[in-house]
């Protein structure tokens, strides 16, 4: 009964119109929910995740503005006052907001662009996830142990970004060293079967085999191998496994880091005396 | 001839019965398939013995046994299908389900204004399908698994080529000559050079998802394809056939294409507008 007293003394106008702004907010925001859920479940389902996300963005915010105008007209506001308001106060604020700024006109660079699209895997500086959203300031992605990572638009512009899976193939590349014992025509037979066995080597663009230089303890070699994208895991488990187990086989040594020690290239070598623990 | 049994080369594609508790074996080109039935279950197992693609395989082509149970390899890794009550099991040969990279034996050069016939041979796939006895009803697929396992190929360029697979063959020109193999599918290749430069046929990329498989007496066909080469900056035009393979009287249709011609035409084109609209 206490509550209802108070309403007494509330103006029948004041009431009137925060009941109709409330009535207002609250059928837009229900509106505005019910079409984005339409959407997803009409015409975005056939599009891209990319696509959904930034078509379901621009609904999100013109629907907001629109009903934020609404409820500013409600209220009594004029609008195009504010506006004009806006240009006065609009460069204090400006020297505020000027980051933010930054962020959302480097995040129009970023979708026009399209450097890379929602779900691809990129490396930005030293983080490297997957992209789970493209925003308005922000992009944010989620790192492969499940960190979620805000990385502001800015920043993704002014920064080298590597798209790893933008091409539907990447090489892998193995590189290493064999004695200088060896026979190297063995050795790149050896591994080229290898390749060829392996299941989620591809045929073509057919491996990559190449002679480095000579390193300080052996023969540096590249072999590169091209797989499909989501093959980069199993690729490289399963191969690195059977090299080492097929150069254990052929006695192909993959020789440790050694230094030879001359006491002087006239003199006799060294005397090394092994002890033994009694 | 739809209906009647396969001829003894190509007995394997026939209907078997199989009783409740009866296990049988497979033993076709690299695979081994066991497979028994208990009432509404049907038990799976399969396994590959490496061995390379090759019409040259050790005779014979394929052997199917029942088996005492003592002989049915202990392993956890068995595929249980529930199915209501359908005792006939229906060997079904099937197309790869990726387009192939076929590499010929000797490297062909086709000269401007000459057309040539080939028979390019490429491994199947093994559908099982199930159902009552006398296809009353139309079966129902339980898998499918290639009988060779051929390795993954990548053809066109690392940014939007497709993936495939690699097969090598030989380059069978004389109809008289093609052996008879049921593990293998014929696709008869007329390649026109229609242009004023020499082709190189060196390799080509079948787009089998679009061709059929058609049983004859003793061959299994797939659809005629032809290929005409209008010049290196004019886009090669494929046509695959949408009649029967004519190198047989009778035919019948075993399997149907994956995807349907005009279909994989226009999806080819509607990719263009999804790259210039950029969805």
């Amino acid at each position: 009964m206490k509550i209802l007293d108070w309403f007494k003394y509330i103006p029948s106008e004041l009431l009137q119109k925060s009941l109709s702004v409330g009535i207002t907010l609250l059928v837009g925001i229900v509106a505005l929910r019910f079409l984005l859920y339409l959407s997803a479940k009409t015409f975005l389902k056939p599009l891209s995740e990319h696509s959904r996300l930034i078509i379901r963005n621009i609904l999100l915010y013109t629907g907001s503005t629109i009903l934020v105008i609404t409820v500013l007209r409600q209220i009594g506001l004029d609008v195009s006052t504010l506006l004009g308001a806006a240009g006065i106060i609009g460069v204090a604020v400006g020297f505020a907001s000027q980051t933010s700024v930054s962020n959302v006109i480097s995040g129009i660079f970023l979708l026009s662009e399209r450097p890379f699209e929602v779900g691809d895997v990129i490396k930005v500086g030293d983080k490297t996830g997957i992209v789970s959203s493209i925003d308005l300031m922000s992009i944010k992605i989620r790192t492969f142990d499940n960190l979620f990572i805000r990385i502001p638009n800015q920043m993704v512009l002014n920064t080298e970004v590597t798209n790893i899976t933008r091409f539907p193939i990447r090489r892998m590349d193995f590189t290493f060293q064999v004695a200088y014992k060896e026979d190297l025509e063995r050795v790149r037979k050896v591994l080229l079967e290898l390749v060829e066995a392996n299941p989620y080597a591809l045929k073509e663009p057919e491996p990559f085999w190449i002679l480095q230089g000579f390193g300080e303890s052996g023969i540096n070699v590249l072999l590169g191998v091209w797989f499909q994208k989501q093959d980069f895991l199993n690729l490289k488990n399963t191969l690195f496994q059977e090299i080492k187990e097929r150069f254990d086989r052929e006695h192909i040594e993959i020789p440790f880091p050694h230094r030879t020690l001359y006491a002087g290239s006239l003199t006799s070598p060294l005397p090394i005396r092994i002890v033994q623990d009694q | 001839m739809e209906g009647l049994p396969f001829s003894e080369k190509l007995s394997l594609w026939n209907p078997y019965p199989l009783e409740s508790g009866i296990c049988v074996h497979f033993s076709l080109g690299d695979l081994d398939v066991w497979v028994e039935r208990y009432d509404i279950e049907w038990h799976v197992h399969t396994a590959y013995r490496n061995r390379p693609v090759s019409l040259r395989a050790a005779e014979p082509d394929f052997t199917i046994q029942a088996i005492p149970k003592e002989q049915k390899p202990v392993t956890t890794e068995w595929k249980h299908y529930l199915v209501r009550n359908v005792p006939c099991l229906y060997p079904t040969p099937a197309i790869p389900d990726r387009p192939l990279v076929v590499k010929p034996d000797r490297l062909l050069v086709i000269l401007p204004g000459e057309t040539a016939q080939f028979f390019i041979f490429f491994p199947l796939w093994l559908r099982f399908m199930v159902g009552p006895i006398g296809r009353k009803v139309s079966p129902r697929l339980l898998f499918e698994i290639p009988i060779f396992r051929m390795k993954s190929t990548w053809f066109g360029d690392p940014v939007s080529g497709e993936l495939c697979y690699a097969t090598e063959t030989r380059l069978f020109t004389d109809f008289n000559s093609l052996p008879e193999h049921p593990l293998f599918a014929i696709c008869p290749l007329r390649i026109r050079n229609d242009s004023t430069i020499e082709l190189p046929f060196d390799k080509i990329c079948l787009h089998t998802e679009v061709l059929s498989l058609y049983g004859g007496e003793s061959r299994i066909w797939t659809n005629a394809s032809e290929v005409i080469f209008k010049g290196a900056d004019q886009e090669t035009v494929v046509e695959p056939s949408k009649h029967p393979p004519s190198f047989e009287p009778k035919v019948r249709l075993l399997a149907s294409s994956r995807q349907v011609s005009d279909t994989w035409y226009f999806k080819r084109t509607f990719s263009l507008l999804k790259i210039i609209t950029g969805f």
